[in-house]
């Protein structure tokens, strides 16, 4: 075990001397402090400084951290939001499409509908059909009228138990009883497909009088369409004096082009020979 | 084995043509994938796995046609067997050669298409329709029969490869 040293004489003069000066001198002491503060003081304000933006450097190196993670919720958050907004679009299409379809309904009180999708089209550039994605498992049978909320797109020609396939009205094979929907002439026609597109309605008597823009809806006089739904708008008179009829071009009110969601009219089969 | 293989390929070219077919109209004209699938492999293959092919092209393509079932699969059938005749009495692996068998079967194709629908009591496009259609769809499978012909003798060519592998 070390002995304990005795404190040095000079250091407990100095204490002595300190005490000393304190208490019996003040103003030099007070110099001393005051010269020691004006040298310690930049450095402190240095230090403090540094230490001031190293805090301040620290902050941001840690709100870069939490923005960056806020960023990356942010940008969820958008992502989200935009696949909501797609859904709501979707949704809100679909809603405008259902209200039409329930007027329609009401309208032209036809049957249950049965939502269907486009498959596939017809190979041949000369038929203009369209396979749906339901058959007879489903309760689609021949005859029936496919619809959108725009008008009529044809009737079912061929009814499999998954698919059914269906003859657009614009086939030149397709023929369907029409009405003119004004309030002078409520004159019907026969409306046939065209090969060059479009529709024409013939067997117009000529003193009947029709304008262009007027719009055509189906008649019940075939027996086989439910009467009420819309065709599409003249868009051409044809007349000729010599002729007994004259005829009229149509312009289809549904898209053939972009056939989405179609729905079958549920109702009763006619025979085979009535949906060509 | 390189039949089936074919087959599947020809399957898989009619559904392309009944769903995204129509997409690919050009001035008015369709590619026929099929048609000019089957006419290489009559070609390459002669008189009975040409008239198969067309079988199975033909098939395919009534399953997803308005058109009454079995016509196209007749058609098809009929120009499969008759197409191998040219590959002994006139193929000599030339441009013209393909330009030839490619509107000559087009014509016969879209033809006798026309005239079965009418004689079953369809009602078939004016002629100024059919020009409309025809010339263009000459045209675009002219170009092409060369390509599926080349890509047609390809894969026989690879798919016999394997088999004589698996043979030695």
């Amino acid at each position: 075990m070390r002995a304990r040293r005795p404190m040095p004489w000079w250091l407990a003069a100095l204490v002595v001397a300190a005490v000393g000066i304190l208490v019996f001198l003040p103003e030099p002491a007070q110099q001393v402090e005051s010269l020691g503060s004006r040298i310690l003081a930049p450095v402190q304000f240095g230090v403090s400084g540094l230490l001031g933006q190293a805090e301040e450097v620290s902050g941001v190196v840690r709100k870069m951290g939490d923005l960056a993670r806020q960023n990356d919720q942010f940008r969820e958050e958008i992502d989200r939001l935009q696949a909501e907004i797609v859904r709501l679009r979707e949704l809100e299409l679909e809603n405008r499409d259902l209200r039409n379809l329930l007027g329609l309904k009401q309208r032209a009180g036809t049957g249950d509908l049965l939502p269907v999708r486009v498959i596939a089209r017809d190979p041949s550039p000369y038929i203009q059909s369209i396979t749906i994605d339901r058959g007879t498992e489903e309760g689609v049978r021949e005859g029936m009228t496919v619809i959108t909320w725009r008008g009529v797109v044809g009737r079912v020609t061929r009814a499999d138990p998954a698919s059914a396939k269906v003859l657009l009205v614009t086939d030149v094979n397709s023929s369907i009883s029409g009405r003119v929907q004004s309030s002078e002439s409520r004159v019907t026609g026969i409306i046939r497909g065209r090969a060059e597109g479009g529709l024409l309605m013939q067997h117009i008597p000529q003193e009947e009088s029709l304008q262009t823009g007027e719009t055509v809806i189906t008649s019940d006089l075939g027996g086989v369409v439910p009467e009420g739904l819309l065709i599409g708008q003249i868009i051409q008179v044809r007349r000729k004096d010599v002729d007994v009829f004259q005829e009229a071009l149509i312009e289809p009110a549904a898209d053939m082009r972009r056939l989405e969601r179609l729905y079958v009219l549920a109702g009763p089969p006619p025979s085979r020979e009535a949906a060509r | 084995m390189p039949f089936l293989a074919y087959a599947g390929l020809i399957v898989t070219a009619a559904l392309a043509e009944a769903t995204v077919g129509y997409r690919l109209e050009l001035v008015g004209g369709r590619l026929n994938l099929v048609l000019l699938m089957v006419v290489a492999w009559s070609l390459l293959r002669g008189i009975e796995e040409g008239a198969l092919a067309g079988v199975v092209g033909g098939l395919a393509l009534d399953l997803s046609s308005g058109t009454p079932f079995g016509l196209d699969t007749a058609i098809l059938t009929l120009i499969g067997a008759v197409t191998s005749l040219g590959e002994h009495t006139l193929y000599r692996g030339s441009v013209a050669f393909f330009f030839g068998t490619a509107v000559l079967v087009t014509v016969c194709y879209h033809g006798a298409l026309l005239l079965a629908l009418q004689a079953l009591g369809w009602d078939i496009p004016s002629f100024t329709r059919l020009v409309q259609v025809l010339v263009p769809t000459i045209l675009i499978n002219a170009v092409l029969m060369p390509i599926v012909f080349t890509l047609a003798q390809r894969l026989l060519r690879t798919l016999s490869g394997w088999r004589q592998l698996e043979l030695e």
